[in-house]
C-alpha cells in the first residue's frame, strides 16, 4: 500500500466527492418533498386504490436492487422520449429509489403517534386538520430523524452505483485514476475513508438535530424507533 | 407478453431517429459527440487533471479537422451499454477502441480499421506460462463481453486441454489486473495493445502472443448507427487519407510506440 | 429474438444460493457479534463498534472490492462464489448487529426487573421473557436489511460471480435484449425479496405475544 500515492490522489479525488454530495443532496431533498407526503397520505387512506397502488410502488422500491433501477431510468426514459443528462437521470433513479423508502418512514412515524392519540383529540372535538397540525405532526417529525438519516447514508452508498452511468461522482472519480495508475488497494482505500466521512457527517449531523428538537418539543422516543 | 414488448420498444424507438443526417448535424453543430469509457489507457483514460485523453481523442481531433473545424466531445459511457447508449442518440458514433466482431455487427456497422486489435494474454513473469498450451488447470479471466472470451475457448479445444474453472470475466481491466495480483487468475486475455500499456507499469507482469487460425485477424474500429451511412463513408474516406499521409503512423507511435498501419485493411469488417 | 429465458434461470440459482447462505451466515455473525458488543471486553467491544460503522458507511461496491482483493492477502483464496458470500454475510451482520442491540435495549429495563420481581432466575427472564420479544422486534428492520443483502448480491458482478444482474449484464451487451431483461429481472428480484417478506411475516406471527 502506498499511502504517499493516496494524499497525492485526493485533489483528483475532490471533484468526485463534491458530485457526489450535490447528486445525493438533490435527490434526498426531492425525495423527502415527494415521499414524505405520500407517506402521510398512505396512512390516512385506507386500503382503496391510490392505497394499494402506493404499496406496490414501495414494494417495487423495496424489492429490487438499485443497480436494476439505474439500469431501469437509463434505458426507460430514453425510449419513453425523456433524454435527460447523465447528472439528471442519476438523480431520477436516486429519487425513485429513496422517496420509495420514505414513504414507509413517514407511515410508520404517523401511524405510531396517530395510535390512541388521534382518537384523544378527536374526543376532544379537534377537527382531524387540527389534530394533524397540532399534535400528531410535531410529534412524528422527531420520530422520523433517526430513520430519515439511517435512509440518506443508504442514499451516499447508492449514488457509488450510479458509476455505471459514467457519471463522475466519488466511485467512478477513483476508477478514473486506477485506469491510469493501476493504484487499486490504495484507490478502494480512500474511497472508503471518504465515504465514511461523508456517512459519519450525516449521522452526526441528524444526531445533533434530533437532540435539539427533542428538547424543544420533548416528544419522546421509543426506541424501537431509534432502531436504524 | 413478449410480442407486446417489442411492439412497444419499436413504438417508443422510432422519436429517437434523427430526422437529418448524423454527418449534416456534425458538421452544423461543428461539434461531434463519441461514446468511449475513459478507462481503457492507452486508448482513453483521464490525465492528472481528470481530462479524458488517448489515442482514440486524437484520432477524433483528426478527424474534426479534416470533417471541417469540427471539436471532439469523448462522451464517457458505460460501455457493456454503449451499443443501446448510441441508438439512444447519446452521441453520434462510437469511437472508443471498440474491436469490430460479427455479434456487434449485427447492430451497427464499423469503419474501416483504425488500429490493431490483436490479442495477448498478461501472466506472471514467474509463472512459467509461455503460450496458451501451458495453460492447462489454470485459472484465465477477460473482458466481460468480448471477443477474447471466445478466443480462451477455442484455445482450449486448439491444445486439448481445460482450465480451472469458467473463464472469469471483468467489466474493466484495471479490476483483473488487481485480481492477478491477488492471485486469482494465471493468465488475462484482451487486446495486446493495452495489456503492453500495463505491463510498462508492473515488473512482475509479461505479455504473451495469443494468436490461433481458429480466429481471424481482429482491428479496432469505429461503430455507426446502421442508419448514418453518409457518416460511415465520410470517415472512411479520412481514415484512408490520415494512414495515407502518416497522420496515423504518427499517432500510433505516439500511443503505443509503434506503427500498425501497414496490416490495417482498407475495408470495413463485415464477416461475411 | 433469442430465449433469454435458460440462462437467466442458472443465474437465479446463482443468486438465490448465495443470497439464502449469506442471510443465515450474517443472522448468526448478528447475534455472535451483539453478545461480545454487549457483554464482551472493552477492546472487544470497540473492534465490534468499528466494523458496525465500516460495514455501515462504506458503499458495498467498495466493501466487496476490499474483501476480494484482501481476503487472498490474508492467505484465505476462496473462490469467487464464496467471497461473495463473505462480503455479504459481513455487510449484512455490521447491520443486524445494531438491529439485535437496539431491539433487547428497548426491552430489558422494565420487563427484566419484573420478571425478576416475579422470582423467575435471570437465565429464564432471559430465554422466557426478553427474546420472544427481542426476536420480535428486531424481525421487521432485520427482514429490510436481509432484502438489502439480497439486492447487494446483484453488485457481486464486478468481482466476476455470475449472478442474476451480471447475466442479465451480459445478455444485453450480446444481444441488446434490453426491455424484455430488465423486466424479467425486476420480477426475479421480487419474487425472491416477496418470499423472504412473506417468511419474516410467519416468523412474526408465530412470535406474536
Amino acid at each position: 500500500m502506498d499511502l504517499g500515492f493516496i494524499v497525492e490522489a485526493m485533489p483528483r479525488l475532490w471533484p468526485g466527492l463534491i458530485l457526489t454530495i450535490k447528486l445525493c443532496l438533490t435527490a434526498l431533498v426531492i425525495a423527502m418533498a415527494i415521499g414524505l407526503p405520500l407517506g402521510v397520505l398512505r396512512a390516512e387512506l385506507g386500503n382503496g386504490i391510490t392505497g394499494r397502488a402506493l404499496d406496490s410502488y414501495v414494494f417495487l422500491v423495496r424489492g429490487t436492487p438499485i443497480l436494476v433501477q439505474i439500469y431501469a431510468a437509463h434505458f426507460l426514459l430514453p425510449m419513453a422520449g425523456i433524454k435527460l443528462d447523465p447528472f439528471w437521470v442519476g438523480i431520477v433513479a436516486l429519487v425513485f429509489n429513496s422517496a420509495g423508502y420514505q414513504i414507509e418512514i413517514a407511515r410508520g412515524a404517523f401511524i405510531s403517534v396517530d395510535h390512541g392519540q388521534g382518537d384523544g383529540a378527536a374526543a376532544l372535538g379537534l377537527t382531524r386538520w387540527a389534530t394533524l397540525r397540532f399534535v400528531i405532526f410535531p410529534q412524528a417529525v422527531p420520530r422520523m430523524l433517526p430513520p430519515l438519516a439511517n435512509e440518506a447514508s443508504h442514499l451516499v452508498k447508492a449514488s457509488s452505483v450510479l458509476s455505471v452511468l459514467a457519471i463522475f461522482e466519488l466511485h467512478k472519480a477513483a476508477n478514473a485514476i486506477i485506469s491510469q495508475s493501476f493504484k487499486f488497494l490504495e484507490m478502494l482505500a480512500a474511497q472508503a475513508v471518504l465515504y465514511l466521512a461523508f456517512v459519519l457527517a450525516l449521522t452526526q449531523l441528524a444526531g445533533f438535530l434530533e437532540r435539539r428538537m427533542h428538547r424543544r418539543s420533548g416528544a419522546s422516543m421509543t426506541a424501537d424507533l431509534s432502531i436504524r | 407478453m413478449r410480442v407486446l414488448v417489442a411492439t412497444l420498444c419499436a413504438l417508443l424507438a422510432l422519436p429517437g431517429v434523427a430526422t437529418s443526417s448524423t454527418l449534416d448535424h456534425i458538421k452544423s453543430e461543428g461539434k461531434m459527440t463519441f461514446g468511449l469509457e475513459a478507462q481503457y489507457k492507452p486508448f482513453e483514460f483521464r490525465d492528472e487533471n481528470n481530462e479524458i485523453i488517448g489515442y482514440d481523442i486524437d484520432v477524433a481531433t483528426e478527424i474534426g479537422k479534416r470533417l471541417g473545424d469540427v471539436a471532439p466531445d469523448p462522451i464517457d459511457t458505460n460501455w457493456s451499454t454503449v451499443i443501446q447508449s448510441l441508438y439512444n442518440g447519446d452521441f453520434d458514433l462510437i469511437l472508443g477502441g471498440m474491436t469490430a466482431t460479427a455479434e456487434r455487427y449485427k447492430r451497427v456497422n464499423f469503419s474501416y480499421p483504425y488500429m490493431d486489435a490483436s490479442s495477448g494474454l498478461l501472466v506472471k513473469k514467474d509463472s512459467g506460462i509461455t503460450s496458451p498450451a501451458d495453460l492447462a488447470g489454470k485459472s484465465v479471466g477477460a473482458g466481460a463481453g468480448t471477443p477474447q472470451i471466445k478466443q480462451l475457448e477455442l484455445a482450449a479445444e486448439e491444445n486439448g486441454i481445460s482450465y480451472n474453472g469458467a473463464t472469469k470475466t471483468y467489466d474493466a481491466d484495471t479490476v483483473a489486473y488487481a485480481a492477478m495480483n491477488a492471485g486469482r487468475i494465471d493468465a488475462y486475455a484482451s487486446t495486446l495493445v493495452s495489456l503492453l500499456a500495463y505491463a510498462q507499469t508492473d515488473d512482475s507482469v509479461t505479455v504473451i502472443p495469443f494468436t490461433s487460425n481458429k480466429w481471424d485477424a481482429e482491428y479496432t474500429a469505429m461503430a455507426f448507427r446502421k442508419e448514418d451511412e453518409d457518416l460511415q463513408g465520410a470517415i472512411n474516406e479520412i481514415i484512408v487519407e490520415m494512414k495515407d499521409d502518416g497522420t496515423l503512423a504518427a499517432l500510433q507511435e505516439k500511443w503505443f510506440g509503434q506503427s500498425f498501419v501497414d496490416i490495417l485493411p482498407n475495408k470495413a469488417p463485415t464477416f461475411e | 429474438m433469442i430465449d433469454i429465458a435458460p440462462k437467466m434461470a442458472r443465474a437465479l440459482l446463482v443468486t438465490v444460493a448465495i443470497s439464502v447462505i449469506a442471510v443465515a451466515a450474517s443472522v448468526v455473525i448478528g447475534a455472535l457479534f451483539t453478545g461480545v458488543r454487549m457483554l464482551g471486553a472493552r477492546w472487544a467491544r470497540w473492534t465490534v463498534i468499528a466494523f458496525v460503522e465500516f460495514t455501515r458507511g462504506v458503499p458495498p461496491l467498495v466493501h466487496i472490492a476490499i474483501i476480494y482483493f484482501l481476503l487472498p492477502e490474508a492467505g484465505l483464496l476462496i473462490n469467487e462464489f464464496w467471497t461473495g458470500v463473505v462480503a455479504l454475510a459481513l455487510i449484512g451482520g455490521g447491520y443486524a448487529v445494531e438491529i439485535f442491540r437496539a431491539s433487547i435495549i428497548s426491552i430489558s429495563a422494565g420487563q427484566t426487573e419484573a420478571a425478576r420481581a416475579l422470582g423467575l432466575p435471570p437465565k429464564l427472564s432471559f430465554r422466557l421473557v426478553l427474546l420472544p420479544q427481542a426476536i420480535r422486534r428486531s424481525l421487521p428492520p432485520l427482514t429490510n436489511e436481509l432484502a438489502n443483502i439480497i439486492k447487494a448480491s446483484s453488485l457481486l458482478s464486478v468481482i466476476s460471480v455470475n449472478e442474476l444482474t451480471k447475466v442479465a449484464n451480459d445478455l444485453i451487451f450480446v444481444h441488446f435484449v434490453v426491455v424484455e431483461v430488465l423486466i424479467e429481472l425486476t420480477l426475479l428480484y421480487l419474487v425472491i425479496v416477496g418470499i423472504l417478506m412473506l417468511l419474516s411475516r410467519h416468523l412474526e406471527a408465530r412470535f406474536a405475544l
